[in-house]
C-alpha cells in the first residue's frame, strides 16, 4: 500500500484555531487552571 | 424503584445497546474494529476521552467521598490539564509521526521488544484488574436494588459488558460515549438541582453552603507539605500530573482514543476540551456529594446506607441491639438537626461566639452519630464476618431511590449502568487491542490475515473480561471504588511514564538499561506501598523519576549502542498508523 503523502503531510501538519501556534492555546489552558486555583482558594478561605 | 423507572432504565440499555450493534453492523476488518476508522472529531474525541475516565464510579463514589471526607478529592486533578497540555505538546506528534497504532509499539521503535513487551505488560496487569472494578461498580446498584447475591449480579454484569464488547468493537464504543457523556452530565445536572431543590425546604442554598463550610466540607485546597496526607495541593500538582501524564499518554484504553481523531489538530483539541472542563466537572460531582450531606444533615438517613448489612442484622438474633443501635442514632440525629439549626442561625446573625459554641456542638453530635454508626457496622460483622461494611458507596445510590422522583430514578441508574458499560467496554477493548498487536501477532503468528487477527482479537477481550469479572468479585476488600482505581494506577503508572519519558526525553539511554531501571522502579514502588503510608499519588512520581534516574546511571555504566534510529510504521494492517491511510 503506497503511503499516501498529501494526507499524510494534513494529518501532521496542524494549526490550531484562533491562535497561530499551539502554546498559545496552552497558555490559555493553563492559565485557566491557575484561574481555578485561586477561585477554589477563595472558596476555602470564604467557608472555612 | 417503580415501573416506570424499570421501563426508563431497562428502555435505555436496550436502545443504547442496539445502536451500538447497528452502527457496528459489518465491521470485519481491523481498522473498523480497532480504530473507528480515524474519522473523529474533537468534540467526539473530547466526550469519548472524558467518558473512558469518567465511569460509573466517578458518577457512585465520588458523591459518597464528598459526603464522608469533604470536596479536598478534586486537588487530584490539579495535575490533569498540565498532564493533557504535555501529552498534546509530546505524545501526540510523536505517537502521529511514527504512525504507531498501541502506545507500545513506540517503544520497540525506540528502544527493543522486550521494553515494549514491559510496557503491554504493566499495562495489561493494572488495567485488567481496574476493568474489574469498573464492573463491580454498576454490580453494587444491581445487587442493592433487587438483592441479588453481589457475586451473582458481577457475573451478569461482567458478562453482559463481555458480550457487548466482543461484538462490537471500538467503533461501537466511541460513537455511543459521545451520546453516553452527554446522558451523563444531563443525568448530573439533574441530580444536583432536585438535591438543591430538597434542600431549599430546609435552608437556603448560600446558608447551606456556610453550614458545609463550617462543618469541614468545603476545604477544596490544603497547600500543606504533610507528605501522608491524602489530598493536598502538592500531590495533587506533581502526583496528579504524573498520574494523568501515565494515563493520558501511555494507557491504550486512552491513547487508542485520540489517536482515532482525523488529524493531529483535531486529537489535540478533544485533550484541551478535557483539560479546561475535567476539573470543574469533579468539583461539581463533589459538591453534589456536599449537597447530599446537607440533606442528611435535615432528613435523617438510615444508620447505615447499606441496607443489606441493616438487614442482615435484622434478620438474625441480634435484632434488638441493632434496634436500640437505630433509636440511639434516631436520638442523636434530631439533636445534631437541632444544632445544625442553631449553627445556621447563628451564621445569619453573624455573631462569632455563637457560630463558634453551634459549629463544636455539631461537630460533636456528628462525631456522636458516627461512634453510633460504628457500633452498628461491629454489630453486622460479629453476626456476618464476611460482610463489607464501608458504605461510601451506596451514599449517592441511597439518596436517588429514596428521594428522586419516579422516572429521573429510572433514568440516574441508566446513565450509572451505561457510563460503566461504556468505560469497560473501552478498557477490555485497549486490552484485547494490545493482547493482540504487541503480545500474539509480534511474538506468535506474524503473518495472518485481518480476519484471523479480529477473531484472536475478540476472544483475548472475552479473556480479559473474565479476569476483569474475577477481579470484581474481591473488590469488596477495597476501601472506597475511586480511590481503589486510583491506588491500582498509581502502582504502575509511574513505572511506565518513566519508561516513556526516557524515550522521549533521554536520547542516550538504550532498551536494557531502561528495562533494568524500570523493574528495580516496580519493585520498589511495590514494596513502598506495603511498608510505608505514603500517600499513594507520589507512587507515579516515584516510580517515574526512578526510571529516569536509574536508567541514565546504568546507561552510563552499560557498553554498546544507545540510540536506535526511529522508523516510520510498516504498512501492514495491524500495525499502520492513523496517518497511513
Amino acid at each position: 500500500m503506497p503511503i499516501d503523502a498529501e494526507k499524510e503531510r494534513r494529518i501532521i501538519d496542524d494549526r490550531p484555531p484562533v491562535f497561530r501556534r499551539w502554546t498559545g492555546v496552552y497558555a490559555l489552558v493553563l492559565g485557566f487552571l491557575g484561574f481555578l486555583v485561586l477561585l477554589f482558594r477563595l472558596f476555602t478561605w470564604h467557608y472555612k | 424503584m417503580s415501573l416506570l423507572d424499570f421501563v426508563v432504565l431497562f428502555g435505555t440499555l436496550l436502545a443504547i445497546a442496539a445502536y451500538g450493534i447497528w452502527k457496528t453492523r459489518g465491521s470485519r476488518d481491523l481498522e473498523g474494529y480497532f480504530r473507528g476508522d480515524h474519522t473523529m472529531k474533537w468534540g467526539t474525541i473530547g466526550l469519548s476521552v472524558m467518558a473512558t475516565q469518567a465511569s460509573a464510579i466517578t458518577f457512585l463514589s465520588t458523591p459518597g467521598l464528598a459526603y464522608e471526607q469533604g470536596m479536598a478529592f478534586v486537588q487530584n486533578y490539579l495535575g490533569l490539564p498540565i498532564a493533557l497540555v504535555i501529552v498534546s505538546a509530546l505524545f501526540i506528534p510523536m505517537y502521529y509521526r511514527l504512525g504507531v497504532y498501541t502506545a507500545y509499539e513506540y517503544l520497540e521503535r525506540r528502544f527493543d521488544l522486550k521494553t515494549r513487551q514491559l510496557g503491554a505488560f504493566l499495562f495489561l496487569i493494572q488495567r485488567g484488574l481496574a476493568a474489574g472494578i469498573t464492573i463491580y461498580a454498576p454490580s453494587i446498584i444491581l445487587s442493592t436494588l433487587i438483592g441479588w447475591n453481589l457475586d451473582v449480579t458481577i457475573l451478569l454484569m461482567g458478562i453482559l459488558v463481555v458480550v457487548y464488547t466482543v461484538s462490537g468493537g471500538t467503533r461501537a464504543v466511541s460513537l455511543t460515549q459521545k451520546h453516553q457523556m452527554a446522558v451523563i452530565l444531563v443525568g448530573m445536572a439533574v441530580a444536583f438541582l432536585l438535591v438543591v431543590s430538597d434542600l431549599s425546604r430546609h435552608i437556603p442554598f448560600s446558608r447551606a453552603l456556610e453550614v458545609a463550610g463550617k462543618m469541614g466540607r468545603l476545604e477544596v485546597i490544603n497547600f500543606s507539605l504533610d507528605y501522608s496526607a491524602r489530598y493536598t495541593f502538592w500531590s495533587g500538582i506533581l502526583g496528579g500530573l504524573f498520574l494523568a501524564l501515565s494515563y493520558f499518554g501511555t494507557d491504550q484504553s486512552q491513547v487508542g482514543r485520540y489517536l482515532s481523531g482525523e488529524t493531529v489538530t483535531e486529537s489535540r483539541l478533544g485533550l484541551m476540551f478535557n483539560a479546561v472542563f475535567k476539573v470543574p466537572m469533579q468539583f461539581f460531582i463533589l459538591l453534589t456529594g456536599v449537597m447530599v450531606f446537607l440533606f442528611y444533615q435535615f432528613v435523617e438517613p438510615p444508620i447505615l446506607f447499606k441496607h443489606t448489612a441493616v438487614r442482615a442484622v435484622h434478620e438474625s438474633s441480634r435484632a434488638p441491639e441493632m434496634r436500640d443501635l437505630e433509636a440511639r442514632y434516631s436520638a442523636a440525629f434530631r439533636e445534631k438537626r437541632e444544632a445544625i439549626r442553631a449553627l445556621a442561625a447563628a451564621l445569619e446573625g453573624e455573631d462569632e461566639g455563637a457560630i463558634a459554641a453551634a459549629q463544636a456542638r455539631a461537630k460533636g453530635l456528628e462525631r456522636r452519630a458516627e461512634e453510633i454508626r460504628s457500633e452498628a457496622k461491629d454489630l453486622v460483622v460479629r453476626v456476618d464476618p464476611k460482610m463489607e461494611v464501608k458504605d461510601s458507596d451506596y451514599v449517592f445510590l441511597t439518596f436517588i431511590l429514596h428521594h428522586l422522583p419516579r422516572g429521573v430514578v429510572g433514568l440516574l441508574i441508566a446513565v450509572i449502568f451505561c457510563a460503566s458499560m461504556s468505560s469497560t467496554s473501552s478498557e477490555l477493548n485497549a486490552l484485547g487491542s494490545t493482547s493482540t498487536v504487541d503480545l500474539y501477532q509480534r511474538l506468535l503468528r506474524p503473518r495472518e490475515t485481518e480476519r484471523h487477527y479480529v477473531i484472536v482479537s475478540r476472544v483475548l477481550t472475552a479473556f480479559w473480561g473474565l479476569v476483569a469479572i474475577s477481579f470484581a468479585m474481591t473488590a469488596y476488600l477495597v476501601e472506597n471504588l475511586i480511590e481503589a482505581v486510583n491506588i491500582l494506577g498509581s502502582l504502575f503508572y509511574g513505572t511506565l511514564l518513566g519508561i516513556f519519558l526516557t524515550a522521549f526525553l533521554l536520547k542516550r539511554v538504550g532498551g536494557t538499561a531502561v528495562f533494568a531501571a524500570a523493574l528495580v522502579a516496580e519493585a520498589m514502588v511495590i514494596a513502598l506501598y506495603f511498608t510505608t503510608d505514603i500517600g499513594y499519588l507520589w507512587y507515579n512520581l516515584i516510580g517515574c523519576g526512578m526510571v529516569l534516574a536509574l536508567g541514565t546511571v546504568l546507561q552510563a555504566a552499560l557498553p554498546g549502542p544507545r540510540q536506535r534510529r526511529m522508523e516510520p510504521a510498516p504498512k501492514d494492517p495491524v500495525a499502520s498508523g492513523p496517518g497511513r491511510g
